[in-house]
């Protein structure tokens, strides 16, 4: 395609709304959460004219620049309390998407007011927290999940949840700067070090590079959450953890660019800022951070979420074959219809051939004997362990593992585990009728050739004359 | 009506791409800027940073970087009474441990057993924290940050203990670098980073205490200093 059409279609041609809505309710909730917890409680402290930032300060450090604050220099108490329950009240109504742009206007206008008001609270979650809100104010976030929705589907305006992606380009594009700059600081870890712990200047490689910055950083006395715990552990077995986070850091852009490594860079990332949240009192920078990668999900994945597309009433279902004559598979098709609250699964018995092979064409029978298949709405069909990743997004309880099912290597694990699964479920199972019995041993240790297929067939066929009334 | 709306969709496409190309070339000038440039503030910096600014969006990312650091920061207000005794306000990020009062770090004679105790845990203090971190690191055009982190301090505790108010004659605040990494056994010291308020001087005083103290002429007599706020 010619380059310029690619160019404009990545900032022009309408994409999904689902990924906007996403990012909006996960960024105005952590406003309205972090504002509800670490500020309206020390409101006076951090923003009164009494507290941590004198009014001199503030009205020198917003003459700077271009900063700027609807706070005024002497404001009381009361009134910056008032300012900040507003805050809440915005990012409350962001989030359920009522009036929502002029309520994301209203968030950004006070996040950077406060945050003119007193810069020595803020840390790097703060600024990509702001620099959210000013991306969320560009978005068309409502468009998607909202309550704006529902009131125009009522009133007879086009709800179909398609938009303009320019928005959602700066802010992904936002993220990518982030962590090329931020990786490149780091390779930039041989300055001369000015007094040491010895007192001694000289030069050294930086901490990134030598591998002790991890280590350095979960102990750290004041940051890490209980740095004591491994202050004393060698920072060597860190080091690994170290280097991936520098190369993760400074291949981000390539990896979630690429269409095959971005579910991988992702569930990395993830881990990465998982990790931090458990080890580090940093605020919500691990949050808010992590309230851009859904900027890249793909819709389909949050609209499987969400049960069905923006705009449309048909439910998203996933077909899921299963082996009804094998105690196993049948167990695993319960314990997934109990984890099923959305009730968005269908079920299909491998053995009846109609509609697997309708459904399935490209799937032989072996193969389904083999392992479990799932068909997504999109046509899109998993078998074995891919397949239980597949379902994750329509399992709630699932949700929370599901990048944590991405990481590099679980796909490597999951495969043998389940093969393994597969290939002894004879020994695992428990039958309560011949034909069960008869099905695991043909299936047991066998190669799934024609022969054993046709005595798979025949076995079926007289199990379900069985159980056909005369 | 067609024609009015095919122009207002072309207008609203320059000034969206116009505002694209000029916060993309903010972000990322700026960004390639400093790294080229380092610390160093130049043409394109003042230019990237006034743009963003405006938006909100100004920023700098090097978060542990180039290297982590192996100190942290443990801010103290020493309060000196009016019959010699002393008191240590602590941060809630840096609650007291038995080595960390200025006295300790000059005379430098901490037991091991001593030096092993550590902060154990660290949940929802990191606004603190920072703040802590920013008395000697202050963002700039904000170097009064020490005095109003004194004053402040000060101003919570006479809150709190009112009856004392009066006899307080100083208040120092010192804060105290506390290593945490390095070679065995852990090298502390304290870099003194040094303010001091005094009611007789500063026009900032807390409300609340008299100016007058028992050993100390009042300020306003002698007419050497400014006048305390009343």
């Amino acid at each position: 395609m010619n380059p310029i059409r690619r160019a404009s279609d990545l900032w022009l041609k309408p994409v999904r709304a689902e990924r906007l809505a996403a990012f909006r309710i996960a960024i105005a909730m952590i406003v309205l959460i972090d504002t509800a917890i670490s500020l309206l409680p020390d409101a006076a402290d951090w923003f009164g004219v009494e507290g941590a930032f004198s009014p001199a300060q503030f009205e020198a450090w917003r003459s700077e620049w271009m900063r700027w604050s609807v706070l005024p220099i002497d404001a009381s108490d009361g009134m910056i309390q008032a300012l900040l329950l507003l805050l809440m009240l915005f990012a409350a109504m962001t989030a359920l998407g009522l009036l929502t742009r002029v309520a994301s206007i209203g968030m950004w206008i006070l996040l950077v007011s406060f945050h003119t008001r007193n810069p020595h609270i803020l840390n790097g979650g703060d600024t990509l927290l702001r620099v959210a809100t000013f991306y969320l104010m560009l978005m068309p976030a409502g468009a998607a999940w909202s309550i704006d929705n529902l009131v125009r589907a009522r009133v007879g305006w086009r709800v179909d949840g398609w938009v303009m992606p320019w928005s959602l380009r700066l802010a992904q594009l936002q993220i990518m700067i982030v962590y090329f700059a931020t990786g490149l600081e780091k390779l930039r870890g041989f300055e001369p070090i000015f007094g040491g712990a010895d007192g001694a200047p000289g030069t050294r490689l930086g901490d990134w590079l030598s591998g002790e910055a991890v280590h350095k950083a979960i102990s750290h006395a004041t940051l890490g959450r209980m740095g004591w715990l491994v202050e004393d552990w060698p920072w060597w077995i860190f080091a690994p953890l170290t280097w991936a986070t520098l190369l993760f850091e400074v291949f981000f852009i390539a990896l979630v660019v690429w269409r095959r490594t971005r579910w991988y860079a992702l569930a990395f990332g993830f881990a990465l800022h998982f990790g931090i949240f458990l080890t580090m009192e940093v605020t919500h920078f691990s949050w808010t951070t992590l309230s851009y990668y859904l900027l890249f999900v793909p819709a389909a994945v949050l609209m499987d979420m969400a049960g069905k597309e923006t705009g449309s009433n048909v439910q998203r279902r996933y077909l899921v074959f299963y082996d009804e004559m094998c105690p196993v598979c049948k167990k695993s098709k319960r314990t997934l219809e109990r984890l099923d609250w959305l009730k968005r699964m269908s079920f299909a018995d491998i053995h009846d051939r109609r509609i697997a092979e309708a459904e399935l064409p490209e799937v032989s029978y072996a193969d389904m004997l083999r392992e479990m298949y799932v068909k997504r709405p999109d046509g899109s069909y998993f078998g074995g362990f891919k397949a239980f990743r597949a379902m994750a997004p329509m399992l709630p309880l699932c949700w929370p593992l599901i990048p944590f099912l991405w990481l590099p290597g679980v796909a490597w694990v999951g495969k043998r585990v389940y093969a393994f699964i597969a290939r002894n479920r004879f020994k695992f199972a428990k039958c309560d009728d011949e034909f069960c019995s008869l099905h695991l041993k043909l299936l047991a240790g066998k190669e799934l050739d024609e022969e054993v297929i046709r005595q798979v067939v025949e076995l079926h066929e007289k199990r379900r004359a069985s159980k056909t009334p005369a | 009506m067609e024609k009015l709306k095919l122009a207002w969709r072309r207008a609203s496409g320059v000034v969206i791409a116009a505002f694209i190309v000029a916060h993309t070339g903010a972000l990322i000038g700026g960004a390639v800027n400093r790294l080229i440039a380092g610390k160093e503030y130049n043409t394109i910096d003042h230019a990237a940073a006034g743009l963003l600014t405006a938006t909100g969006t100004i920023q700098r990312w090097n978060m542990f970087s180039p290297n982590v650091g192996d100190w942290t920061y443990a801010p103290t207000l020493r309060l000196t009474f009016g019959d010699g005794s002393r008191e240590y306000i602590h941060s809630p990020a840096t609650p007291e441990l038995p080595y960390l009062t200025p006295e300790r770090f000059e005379n430098n004679d901490a037991t091991a057993e001593e030096l092993a105790m550590r902060w154990k845990f660290h949940i929802w203090d990191g606004r603190r924290s920072k703040l802590d971190s920013r008395i000697t690191q202050p963002v700039a055009g904000t170097w009064q940050q020490a005095t109003t982190y004194a004053r402040w301090q000060l101003r919570k505790y006479i809150e709190a203990n009112p009856e004392r108010a009066k006899d307080i004659v100083k208040a120092d605040l010192l804060d105290m670098e506390v290593y945490f990494a390095g070679e065995k056994p852990l090298p502390r010291r304290g870099l003194w980073y040094y303010e001091a308020v005094y009611p007789q001087v500063d026009p900032l005083w807390p409300e609340g205490i008299e100016t007058t103290f028992k050993r100390n002429p009042p300020v306003e007599e002698n007419g050497a200093h400014g006048a305390a706020v009343p």
